[in-house]
């Protein structure tokens, strides 16, 4: 390489080092809101699943339709991911986990949300039924709700036995595991790591009827899980863009490190060459 | 005077928590108050305002749909969205309130028609407390 061709590298790579650093601020203000939005949240979904195994615990066999065991195996899946790319594995993550999750399901629905995840499975050949836009980015209660209308219609419709959610579960800023989770139906199962805030042995009664307090109870936890699962996945998104945006930045420096050698050495040489270049010519006319 | 433990809780935050002495919900079949001691019991809360009871005053606030636990050893309001009177965005309540009114003059499927008639219910009842607020 000569000196121009690394002086126009050093250039480009500083260029992609100036895009990859905003990305990783961006992505730590970004994660920053995040991360408060799902700590408040978490306290809710703590007490709403509380509240639900309470409710299965000490109400004996309520008779809905929420809570009917699973007969048949037509499943709705839904696949979080980003709306965009260099995020890291985020994105791959969740989607080969979906993948394999789908895999032996012979009934499927498939919902998206996010633009990466949509893509993805066109590519892959899969019918995607019902794409949810604008909700990977900022997600808002107000999606959410959207969101558990569409799935409770189709499931009190009967088009559906089963809903599972698939999503990136934020452990820390720096690790993220893609997880499944059943949303309906409800059975005790689902909330194995709830834990029992009370050892009170009695039962509920319920205003007006069981099956009507269910009705409204229910989709308010799916609203909520929802809410939670969108929060999460976005922060994870962001942990991982900004953890990967921070690695490609690293990168960058590295590399120009690098090319300033080879540059610093290129140009030694050049001067080395022309100055041997000039004692020989002033020799060789002394000689003379 | 005896009280009990209450907290409210939404999506977004702890709304409230602390002992208080009475609890006013509004429920699909109308108010329903709450006192210490009472039964254990799940009740379904419908949009509309709930009054607090601390020191003999009541506090009033907006409430959109979710549920109320009465346990024993406390009380456990969840719900959707809950606001104090000064939270309230009475614009965009109006607002939202002329939004629904115009939507349901048009045509619209069912899951259309609920969306629009529990953000209508929203808006009426933000307004309403609203309302009330000034005049005291």
């Amino acid at each position: 390489m000569n000196i121009t061709e690394i002086k126009g590298r050093i250039a480009s790579i500083e260029q992609t080092r100036k895009i990859t650093k905003a990305m990783y601020l961006i992505s730590s203000v970004k994660m920053r809101k995040a991360l408060s939005k799902l700590e408040k949240n978490a306290t809710y979904l703590d007490r709403l699943r509380m509240t639900i195994k309470d409710i299965l615990l000490h109400s004996g066999d309520i008779d809905h339709p929420f809570i009917k065991d699973c007969t048949g195996n037509r499943t709705a899946f839904i696949v979080i991911a980003g709306d965009k790319g260099l995020a890291g594995p985020f994105n791959n993550n969740v989607l080969n986990m979906a993948i394999k999750h789908m895999e032996g399901c012979e009934e499927r629905f498939l919902f998206t949300i996010g633009h990466m995840a949509t893509s993805f499975f066109n590519r892959k050949n899969y019918m995607v039924d019902i794409e949810f836009l604008h909700t990977a980015q900022n997600p808002e209660l107000y999606h959410a709700r959207q969101i558990s209308e569409v799935l409770i219609d189709l499931f009190t419709q009967g088009h559906v036995d089963r809903i599972e959610i698939i999503y990136t579960h934020l452990i820390s800023t720096l690790s993220q595991e893609p997880r499944a989770i059943t949303l309906l139906p409800m059975d005790l199962d689902f909330f194995v790591d709830v834990k029992e805030d009370s050892n009170f042995g009695g039962t509920f009664q319920y205003d007006p009827s069981p099956k009507s307090v269910f009705d409204t109870l229910v989709p308010q936890y799916l609203i909520g899980v929802i809410y939670s699962v969108l929060v999460q996945s976005y922060a994870s998104e962001q942990c991982s863009r900004m953890a990967a945006m921070d690695s490609a930045t690293q990168n960058a420096d590295d590399i120009i490190k690098d090319l300033r050698l080879k540059f610093s050495r290129a140009r030694q040489a050049a001067v080395t060459n022309e100055m041997l270049e000039v004692a020989n010519a002033t020799n060789a006319v002394l000689d003379l | 005077m005896k009280a009990f433990h209450l907290e409210i809780i939404t999506p977004e935050r702890i709304f409230f928590s602390g002992e208080v002495e009475e609890l006013i919900i509004t429920t699909p079949d109308g108010q329903r108050g709450v006192l210490p001691s009472h039964t254990p019991m799940i009740i379904a809360v419908d949009v509309g305002e709930i009054k607090i009871k601390q020191a003999e005053k009541f506090k009033s606030c907006f409430s959109a749909e979710g549920f109320l636990e009465i346990r024993p050893d406390k009380v456990v309001l969840v719900a959707q969205v809950v606001e104090w009177p000064e939270e309230i965005d009475i614009r965009r309540a109006q607002e939202a309130k002329r939004r629904g009114e115009e939507q349901l003059r048009q045509k619209q499927s069912l899951q259309e028609y609920h969306t629009t008639m529990s953000s209508l219910a929203r808006a009426m009842a933000r307004l309403k407390i609203k309302k009330s607020m000034n005049i005291d």
